[in-house]
């Protein structure tokens, strides 16, 4: 089955999910963070980040139970064949829809920051041939360059933060701190899509090498984007302040934009900002492409995934190229996130529930 | 001597039908078994040997009875002073003298089993019985030995040959550590390494390779300590490889590597004893040639190529720093020309007014775009490095001043380049000469050239995506079954402690894990454990 190098390590799953999670979105989550809870921004951040790191927590401890199986196996276990296998169509309907507007929506943003003559079609085509080199070269190699991409795009957030403190005002940051209980609430669900990408622990656990750790690991993998994010935001609010996020485009990369390089090396910080970015995004969405051809292979009891990737393929483009503006972008964007919150929620509970109704039975018995 | 006929390629079975009927069958003329004639095992090494000018076919009598006896051997491949004073002395002169004070008579049968017990003065003696162990042992040097009345034959070691002597490592120089390489000579590396580890667990196997060159590979590993399921993958991946001649370790390279498309090396090759020897003792295995003056260790990493020896015998700040700047280098090596571009071409912004509007007046009377004249530089430093690599060293400083200081100077004269693209151009190179393995920085040298197209093209954003693709190429290598960009993918962190950065030696406790040694400790950990 799986080879013993193929397996991966603890770090290598909190590797995975870290660099899921932290993806294309950074460069906007103040303006989400702003739009969504308005005052409430930062403890909402931080609240829906510790909502997706209780769900992830949960997933791992069903994924726990079964081991050696993906949540396509394991719903067919515990649901009966047929809405097993429904619930199998919809997590591949959500990550391929995720796939496609993670590709999108960083194609936009790139033309805008960095490529404004370049076609839309290229910088789409040419990050998904990349993607299918990636997903071609399996899971572990997946794991791998998590690895790789992970200090770097850790450490480069850490020195936008860092370096943006000397432009910190505190006067901007004083609404956040006013206690506001109902855009906080309201900006949660929102905000919890900003942490997408924790899913892929429903499928990643079977290739795990010891599933002892697995519940501290998951919490890492999903707890240091939660820190990341808040600080971000934070930052993002003392220094722009809350009206300026709500209406840049990319906050972060203006936050990054403001920074006054240590030396005077170099004048637009943001560029270098933008770069990493460009890093961290292409790890989430080939992490979701991989787990969509992942998907594919478990509905169909498959065992090779690449044929996948090829079909798969084009649909992502398909529908990544299907928004005609920004508007509709953003409106299938934030669906897309519900979405993606609500099979989770729906999942874990039914699966829970089904696996405790079980349970009681045979207690009975 | 088994010459290999099974030829499979039918393409080459049409040109010999077609061709003259094929000459070389001496073999199938003569028959192959020995017998105990020494005149018609004599003829059959004649069979093979005789248009040889350098076969020597010497016949004599031994003792009383004048049995006779012949000598084979290549004259230059023995020492030829062995042959006259232990092998013929002994047996024309001392053995007469023998029988003449024991009053024993040597005759017949007995002759063989007393010249092999009395007469011959030489330490290392083999029995051949077949003619293909025979002829091997006598093309690698040896002297054949029969006499009469046997059908065996006495393989005496006299082998000696000019050979270079041990000298300072042309590519590897280091400034602390011992200046001794390998040279030509297996027996002369085997000792090298033996020299360095005294313990009787460190094997040393050999295996012969190649159809006609039958060169000697050996490979060395310590019992107890190496993953036995890496010796044997050694073992299983030296054995496949069937092929008529091997010259040189990186024939072998070639052939036991695991990915054969990719420009990175996955195998180390050292000519340095010291390096070859700590090596075997953090659990891998190292193979060595005949006739090639390097050796080669197995598995290894990414890691391993930005390691130098000088690393582990200075003091670990020293040590650390150097890798730092090993690293920092290896960047430089590979991105830094497309940066420039991508910068130059899409994002001036990014530099600082001064040094952008600098820049900027430097190019105005360039004719070329930033790419074409990166391009051009880099191709001029890459036939300069050529041209200056096999030049006698006087004519090489030549090349160097030549390419350095007057194509630098007249290329911006000219108005062909800017200044500040000879200087990029200049750290670029010396960058790449900073990474201790040749072949690391070679690999480093050429992926930049696809990473300055796709900075052309795509800007920032290709220079982006070249990084991310030579980072999934390097993550999804790999070195006998061992992950090439270890310690960091997959991280482990109690190899990270000599990874960027080499802690003190009282830390480093362990052999690198990830090369599953079966001995993990190799220190006292009590005295500085706490």
């Amino acid at each position: 089955m799986i080879k013993r190098s193929d397996r991966l390590s603890n770090y290598q799953y909190s590797a995975l999910i870290i660099s899921t999670i932290i993806g294309v979105v950074v460069i906007g989550l103040p303006r989400l963070a702003g739009k969504a809870a308005g005052k409430g921004a930062l403890l909402a951040t931080f609240l829906g980040g510790i909502l997706a790191v209780i769900m992830a927590a949960l997933i791992a401890l069903l994924g726990r139970r079964y081991k050696d199986k993906t949540i396509i196996e394991y719903s067919v276990i515990l649901l009966g064949k047929i809405p097993g296998k429904l619930m199998g169509a919809l997590i591949l309907l959500y990550f391929v829809l995720a796939t496609s507007i993670i590709l999108r929506s960083f194609s936009d943003a790139l033309k805008g920051l960095l490529l404004k003559n370049t076609p839309l079609e290229i910088i789409m085509i040419t990050m998904l041939l990349t993607s299918i080199y990636l997903a071609l070269n399996g899971v572990s190699t997946i794991a791998k360059l998590s690895e790789l991409f992970l200090p770097i795009i850790v450490l480069s957030l850490l020195l936008v933060i860092g370096l943006s403190i000397s432009n910190f005002d505190y006067i901007r940051f004083m609404p956040v701190l006013t206690p506001a209980m109902i855009p906080v609430v309201k900006g949660i669900p929102d905000l919890m899509t900003a942490f997408q990408g924790y899913e892929i622990i429903f499928l990643v656990i079977p290739f795990m090498y010891s599933h002892k750790k697995i519940i501290p690991f998951t919490i890492l993998g999903v707890g240091i984007p939660v820190i990341l994010y808040t600080l971000l935001v934070g930052i993002s609010v003392g220094v722009l302040g809350l009206k300026a996020i709500e209406q840049l485009n990319y906050p972060a990369v203006t936050l990054a934009e403001k920074i006054n390089f240590p030396g005077g090396f170099a004048e637009r910080f943001d560029i270098f900002f933008v770069f990493l970015w460009i890093l961290a995004a292409f790890s989430s969405q080939a992490n979701f492409f991989y787990m969509a051809s992942l998907t594919t292979v478990r509905i169909f009891g498959l065992t090779n995934y690449q044929p996948f990737i090829y079909l798969l393929a084009p649909i992502v483009y398909i529908l990544a190229i299907l928004p005609q503006n920004l508007i509709e972008m953003q409106a299938v964007t934030k669906y897309t996130g519900y979405m993606g919150i609500g099979i989770s929620i729906l999942t874990v509970a039914l699966l829970l529930l089904t696996l405790a109704s079980k349970k009681g039975r045979s207690r009975d018995v | 001597m088994r010459i290999n006929k099974n030829n499979k390629n039918p393409k080459n079975m049409e040109t010999l039908k077609e061709s003259d009927p094929p000459q070389l069958k001496s073999e199938e003329k003569v028959d192959m078994t020995l017998s105990d004639n020494v005149e018609k095992n004599l003829d059959i090494f004649k069979a093979f040997l005789e248009d040889n000018f350098d076969a020597v076919f010497r016949e004599f009598k031994l003792g009383s009875q004048s049995i006779p006896c012949a000598l084979v051997y290549i004259d230059g491949l023995v020492n030829s002073t062995t042959v006259h004073e232990n092998i013929l002395k002994g047996l024309m002169y001392e053995i007469t003298m023998l029988e003449r004070a024991s009053n024993k008579i040597i005759e017949g049968e007995m002759a063989y089993e007393y010249v092999k017990e009395h007469a011959v003065s030489v330490a290392e003696i083999q029995e051949a019985d077949t003619l293909d162990k025979c002829m091997l042992m006598v093309m690698s040097g040896e002297v054949a030995l029969m006499v009469e009345g046997s059908s065996k034959i006495l393989i005496v070691n006299a082998r000696g040959w000019p050979a270079r002597g041990v000298s300072e490592p042309d590519t590897e120089g280091s400034i602390r550590g011992p200046k001794d390489a390998f040279n030509e000579t297996l027996l002369v590396n085997t000792a090298l390494i033996r020299r360095k580890c005294k313990d009787p667990n460190m094997v040393i196997k050999t295996i012969q390779l190649g159809r006609r060159s039958k060169t000697n590979v050996a490979f060395v590993y310590i019992k107890g300590i190496t993953d036995p399921g890496l010796i044997e993958e050694v073992k299983k991946r030296l054995n496949e490889i069937d092929v008529d001649e091997v010259m040189e370790t990186g024939q072998i390279e070639q052939w036991i590597q695991d990915n054969f498309l990719s420009p990175f090396p996955q195998v180390q090759v050292t000519e340095r004893p010291d390096t070859t020897t700590s090596n075997i003792m953090e659990g891998r295995v190292a193979i060595l040639v005949d006739n090639s003056p390097f050796a080669l260790i197995v598995p290894s990493g990414l890691n391993q190529f930005m390691q130098a020896p000088d690393d582990y015998y200075d003091r670990w700040i020293i040590g650390s720093f150097l890798r730092f700047i090993r690293w920092g280098a290896s960047l430089i090596a590979a991105f830094a020309p497309s940066l420039y571009i991508a910068i130059i071409t899409f994002h001036p912004g990014f530099l600082p007014t001064p040094l952008a509007l600098a820049v900027a007046a430097n190019r105005i009377n360039i004719p070329f775009t930033a790419f074409v004249e990166v391009f051009l530089m880099e191709i001029t430093i890459e036939l300069l490095r050529e041209s200056g690599a096999r030049l006698p060293k006087a004519i090489g400083q030549t090349i160097g001043i030549v390419g350095g200081i007057v194509i630098g100077d007249a290329a911006v004269r000219a108005g062909i380049t800017s200044p500040s693209m000879v200087l990029l151009v200049s750290i670029t190179a010396i960058a790449s000469f900073v990474i201790p393995s040749y072949s690391a920085a070679i690999a480093l040298r050429l992926i930049r050239f696809p990473l300055m197209i796709l900075a052309a093209v795509l800007g920032l954003y290709g220079v982006a995506l070249g990084f991310i693709i030579v980072n999934i190429h390097l993550a999804s290598l790999k070195s006998f079954g061992f992950d090439y960009m270890t310690p960091q993918a997959p991280f482990v962190p109690k190899d990270a402690k000599d990874w960027i950065i080499r802690l003190p030696r009282h830390y480093l406790w362990r052999r690198p894990v990830s090369v599953h040694p079966v001995d993990i400790d190799r220190m006292n950990q009590d005295l500085y454990k706490e």
